[in-house]
């Protein structure tokens, strides 16, 4: 456990490594501040014995001149340290964002269906940002702290060894105890976090659900509900703030009996002819300045678990393999001809649950296959696997005659179109996203395509035309023209095996409309596999499929099966009621 | 005028204390209390070094005066303790009255508001913007309060010790207040750039990751991560700026500060071996002067935070001023019962200053009666029946309830006794117990609960989950399908016993083996209550007395389904269509059957 955690640290070091100058530049700018900063003091011990007791002018004249110069190096060494520590934390930030970015875009797809994208993006932002600060505000403050203790112990040995061993005796004991109460307030504060998130769930669900409050009458209920979690609320974070109103009293009523020590046993030394004056003086600037560093340590300690917490989530998901490799053998290719065959695949998502045993099926270059079933039955993952989203556990899937496994992912899913249920578009213009299915196509492909897909007139009837933003995620769009959007960039992309998950939620007739004819384009002259819900797609495939529990049940053309009265024809007829109602539903 | 602003600001921030005022200044004259006995803790020292040390009187007195420093510190530590205390104990007060006071001001706004208002944004002011407010009273007053009594306090003491030195050693402070402004002001405007870039590239990644599946679809990964090191790299460049402000502003603040300090200590020496000053002073005098000028480089930032509180607190007073939803004024609040018997003449709505919604509406409905409302998307249906609970207050003509104005009625009362199941039956992350008993004020047994369960044909769904009807609902619990969701809705309103029942498209979302089941538990609860059923089914619509066509916010027809379907129109059109459809399936079939 111990060491997993030191090599988790050693780990987060390694990635300043490519900027090792900013890294030596604060940890020497921070050691010499830490140094100037314990001179100072001496100096103002020299200037009191040497200069005013001694009554001598010029060095006190020669002293402050040196303090002067003191304090001036020491803002040079503060701008230094701050600097490159915040540079190289800008850097190890950069770095560390873009490897965890680059290396998300080529996980397999079976990691994207076990994290959550809120999950993924707090990793690649605030975890980082934890990293990037315990590789430089933390160390830095632990070094400062550190050599502020030992440069101050070794000025104040200078000044008077046995009152600098009565101080290093009681400074471990200080610094435990600082440390102690200060992690026993960081877990109220824990508690806090946790009241809050509790707090913001309330709001949260009282704001969107308050039409069904209003109904039924239950706000004078929900307030007193709501303020049991306020009045908790006020309970815990009123303790956690007066434990740590607690906490720096304490340690500077501790450190008070640091400084009684001092002066007594330092009176008692001065009297002796062993001490001077500016030596107390110098004794008790030692010991106030030490309160810092003994404070923050705690502080810095507990920021450092969580920053390990972070970077071993961070660590763990750059060491994530792809579950799918290219094999070092596998050939890029040109084009595809389209036949494709699923010879005895069998998949299963955890072992103990197949979801398709001994799955054959041939498609011929220019088919379209529509496969209707219920949900779970196994129609994703036929298109997944041919997507080579996942591999087939076992048998073998062929293009063309040839294991696709064969051919790199790039050179195989830049063959295969995918379409999917949910149309996503990226923020940006119409145009943007269209070139998104080939960034090279010229203008006049991408107008072809627009017409081919019936989007051209919408896009035209748009204030900005190509140019419309269609706003985060398409926002902006109706459902219908992302759509018809969607249609068109996978039209602009050309594939040779085209994968279509269609979408089930109805839209206005119109664009209805459009989209069939969208589609119908788009399956021209290719093989396409269609995860199928609207009749109109059904009906005019070349086969269909019904697939259920990992089989397929049916198999045969539209007539054909209505004829045999079996699943299709059930699925069929509810099918055919359900969009008639719907129709009826959006009757202007 | 800005000046105005800020004062009104303060004053409407700080009347929020209320009851707690005196705690407050108790807090604020600790911090003073605490500053004082460090500046005596120095003057201690002092008297130690100039009476006793330098005159060597003894270790006796070395003791007892060390004593003295020891209870003078112990004095501070309470104070200090006392002003945490003290400040802890307003600003979460403060905190946990706004906090009630934006959840229920939210809960009492009008339908209107909520209409147009985002839930993110609500959840957002009242909790991050409530914190600001809370830290303007932990961290903001107290600390520039602090700074100011620092300054204060010691400066006092310093020109009583000397005047000529205390005041050479404030030569500084103008040059290190300004520059902390000045810096701050930069300092902030990076950090506000800084963190809305932040957003953008949050944003950028967010549609990258919920789009992988079409990154990948494409092939397209290099070019996303081409764009994103775009993003990644102004990310860096954002920090680079607010990093350079703070590296310049620090170190200059320190040189000033230092040399203040190296000043003092000069001019000191001198006097001390000029004999105008004693050592002691002149000690003692140098740890004053760092107390009062080292917390002035803050100063800049304190300022600028408070003005980002008023910002925050502007947010609040915002929601707090908007006017509240009046549920309880009316002739008819309290336990009168209601007949049902509805009447509207005449009735013109519009969402605010639009193009009306309803027009000219005038039907009569009588108590027990079930009268369907059917027509096309934005025909007005749903907006009809929202006026029935003072949901939104018409404009025009007149609703009557049992012969009286709807408005002599309070809304509290009107939707207790009006049940509404809506299309999205939206349940509350509790059990499903709570779920179906949610809103009702009298104590309900657990048989009850059953009972209207059952009636709801939802009670073997529930004893199938592992808790029953402690069963949690939604992120904690299970997820339930449709159909139980509206079904637990239609149980609740079992139990509600409302004399209206509003049922809005309740149907739509299910398959048809659960629309049976729901239709059939609907139909037990409509019986001996008045009832409005929004739907575009014949089936359902059947199930009424008499149906109102709507189109375009007005009535356009009325009848019953056997006068309707007589007669041209809407309705009979939806009847033909729905009614042909089984004849086209056959149709279809058939045409199947001959291509073979």
């Amino acid at each position: 456990m111990k060491d997993k955690k030191t090599g988790t640290i050693i780990r987060i070091l390694k990635l300043t490594r490519p900027h090792w100058k900013l890294f030596a530049g604060f940890t020497l700018a921070i050691m010499f501040t830490a140094f100037l900063d314990s001179l100072g003091t001496y100096i103002t011990k020299l200037i009191i014995d040497d200069g005013i007791l001694a009554g001598n002018l010029e060095k006190v004249i020669y002293y402050s001149k040196l303090y002067g110069i003191v304090y001036f190096t020491n803002s040079i060494s503060f701008f230094i340290f701050i600097y490159c520590a915040g540079r190289l934390g800008e850097w190890i930030q950069y770095d560390l964002r873009e490897k965890l970015f680059n290396h998300i875009q080529e996980l397999s797809f079976s990691f994207f269906d076990k994290s959550s994208t809120g999950w993924l993006l707090s990793r690649i932002t605030s975890d980082t940002e934890k990293m990037a600060d315990l590789a430089t505000w933390m160390l830095l403050d632990t070094i400062w702290a550190f050599f502020n203790i030992i440069i101050a112990l070794v000025f104040m040995a200078m000044i008077n060894v046995k009152l600098a061993m009565i101080i290093a005796i009681i400074l471990p004991l200080l610094v435990i105890t600082a440390a102690k109460f200060k992690t026993h307030i960081l877990g109220e504060y824990r508690k806090v976090r946790k009241m809050n998130s509790k707090i913001t769930a309330a709001y949260n669900e009282s704001f969107s659900g308050v039409k069904v409050v209003k109904a039924l009458t239950r706000e004078k209920m929900n307030l007193s509900n709501f303020g049991g979690l306020t009045g908790e609320m006020y309970r815990t974070s009123f303790r956690a703030a007066w434990l740590s109103a607690l906490f720096l009293p304490v340690v500077q009523l501790i450190i008070t009996f640091a400084l009684g020590a001092i002066l007594w046993f330092g009176g008692w030394q001065i009297q002796l002819g062993e001490m001077t004056i500016g030596g107390l003086r110098a004794f008790i600037g030692y010991i106030t300045f030490m309160l810092w560093p003994i404070q923050d340590l705690a502080r810095v300690f507990s920021g450092m678990q969580q920053s390990i917490a972070g970077a071993e989530r961070v660590f763990d998901l750059l060491d994530t393999p792809s579950e799918i490799e290219d094999k070092a053998s596998a050939k890029d290719t040109a084009s595809f001809q389209g036949n494709v065959e699923f010879k005895n695949v069998s998949f299963s998502y955890r072992e103990d649950n197949p979801v398709l045993r001994n799955f054959n099926l041939n498609i011929l270059p220019g088919e379209t296959i529509a496969i209707v079933g219920p949900t779970g039955g196994g129609k994703t993952t036929i298109a997944s696997l041919l997507s080579r989203y996942y591999e087939p556990v076992e048998g073998q899937i062929l293009m063309d005659g040839h294991d696709y496994r064969e051919y790199t992912q790039k050179a195989l899913q830049s063959r295969i179109g995918v379409v999917l249920q949910k149309p996503h578009l990226f923020s940006g213009t119409i145009k943007e996203n269209i070139e998104y299915g080939n960034p090279e196509a010229p203008f006049d492909e991408i107008v072809t395509a627009a017409k081919t897909a019936f989007s051209y007139d919408m896009i035209m009837s748009l204030p900005n035309r190509w140019d419309e933003l269609v706003g985060e995620e398409g926002t902006l769009l109706s459902q219908g023209q992302k759509q018809l959007i969607s249609l068109t960039r996978a039209i602009l992309a050309d594939p040779d095996i085209l994968i279509m998950d269609e979408a089930t939620s109805s839209i206005d007739t119109l664009t209805e409309k459009n989209i069939q004819q969208g589609i119908s384009a788009l399956l021209a002259n290719r093989t396409s596999v269609i995860i199928a819900h609207r009749l109109s797609t059904i009906k005019d495939a070349n086969r269909i499929l019904v697939v259920e529990d990992g089989y397929i049940k049916e198999e045969g053309s539209h007539s054909q099966l209505l004829k045999n009265k079996g699943h299709y024809y059930e699925l069929y007829t509810s099918q055919f009621r359900k969009e008639r109602t719907e129709a009826i539903g959006m009757l202007n | 005028m800005h000046q105005q602003k800020y004062t009104k600001k303060m004053k409407q921030l700080l009347r929020l204390i209320g009851k707690s005022k005196w705690t407050y200044i108790g807090a604020l004259l600790a911090i003073g209390a605490e500053v004082a006995a460090e500046s005596a803790g120095n003057l201690i020292i002092r008297h130690i070094i100039d009476n006793i040390i330098l005159k060597n009187k003894g270790l006796a007195l070395i003791i007892l005066f060390t004593f003295i420093f020891g209870g003078v510190s112990f004095f501070r530590a309470i104070f200090s303790f006392l002003e945490g205390k003290g400040k802890a104990r307003v600003s979460e007060t403060v905190a946990k009255d706004i906090r009630n006071q934006m959840f229920d001001h939210i809960q009492n706004l009008s339908f209107q508001y909520h209409d147009n208002a985002q839930t993110g944004e609500l959840v957002q002011r009242a909790t991050s913007d409530v914190d600001a407010v809370r830290r303007f009273f932990a961290e903001q007053i107290p600390g520039i309060a602090r700074i100011g009594l620092l300054f204060i306090i010691n400066f006092v003491i310093l020109i009583v010790l000397n005047t000529k030195l205390a005041l050479l050693s404030i030569v500084a402070v103008p040059l290190i207040t300004f520059s902390s402004f000045f810096f701050f002001q930069l300092i902030f405007k990076a950090y506000d750039d800084f963190q809305d870039h932040q957003g953008k590239m949050t944003a950028r990644i967010q549609e990258n990751l919920s789009g992988i599946r079409v990154v990948r679809a494409f092939a397209r990964q290099d070019w996303e991560k081409e764009r994103f090191r775009k993003v990644n790299s102004t990310q860096r460049q954002k920090g680079m700026t607010l990093l350079i402000r703070h590296s310049l502003y620090w170190p200059l603040a320190h040189t000033i500060c230092g040399l203040q300090f190296v000043l003092t200590i000069l001019v000191g020496a001198i006097m001390v071996i000029n004999k105008t000053m004693t050592p002691g002073t002149f000690i003692a005098f140098s740890s004053m002067v760092n107390a009062l000028i080292w917390p002035l480089q803050e100063l800049g930032r304190m300022i600028t935070e408070l003005s980002k509180s008023f910002v925050s607190f502007n947010r609040i007073v915002e929601i707090l001023d908007t006017e509240r939803e009046d549920l309880h004024s009316g002739d008819i609040c309290g336990s009168e019962k209601i007949n049902g018997h509805i009447e509207i003449n005449n009735l013109t709505f519009a969402y605010s200053k639009e193009i009306p919604v309803l027009r000219n509406i005038s039907f009569k409905c009588r108590a027990g009666e079930k009268i369907a409302l059917v027509g096309a998307t934005g025909s007005g249906k749903t907006t009809l029946v929202n006026l029935l609970p003072r949901n939104y207050e018409y404009q025009e003509g007149e609703i009557l309830l049992d012969g009286r104005p709807l408005n002599h009625y309070s809304r509290h009362f009107l939707r207790k006794n009006i049940g509404i199941v809506e299309q999205e039956p939206f349940l509350f992350s509790t059990t499903i117990k709570e779920n179906i008993n949610y809103g009702l004020e009298r104590e309900v047994s657990l048989d009850e609960i059953i009972l209207a369960a059952k009636a709801a044909a939802i009670h073997d769904s529930i004893m199938a989950f592992p808790d029953g009807y402690d069963t949690m609902v939604g992120e904690k619990g299970v997820s339930l399908s449709g159909g139980q969701k509206q079904r637990i809705t239609i149980a609740r309103t079992i139990l509600k016993d409302p004399a209206i029942l509003i049922l809005d498209d309740s149907t739509s979302a299910v398959d048809a083996a659960t629309e049976e089941r729901i239709k059939a538990a609907l139909q037990k609860l409509m019986v001996g209550r008045t009832n409005f059923i929004i739907a575009h089914r014949i089936q359902t619509l059947k199930m009424a007395d008499r149906i109102l066509v709507m189109d375009q916010g007005k009535i356009v027809q009325e009848g019953t389904h056997q006068e309707l379907v007589e007669i041209d129109g809407f309705y009979k059109q939806v009847f033909i269509l729905q009614t042909s459809i089984e004849e086209d399936l056959q149709q279809e079939l058939a045409v199947a059957a001959l291509k073979e």
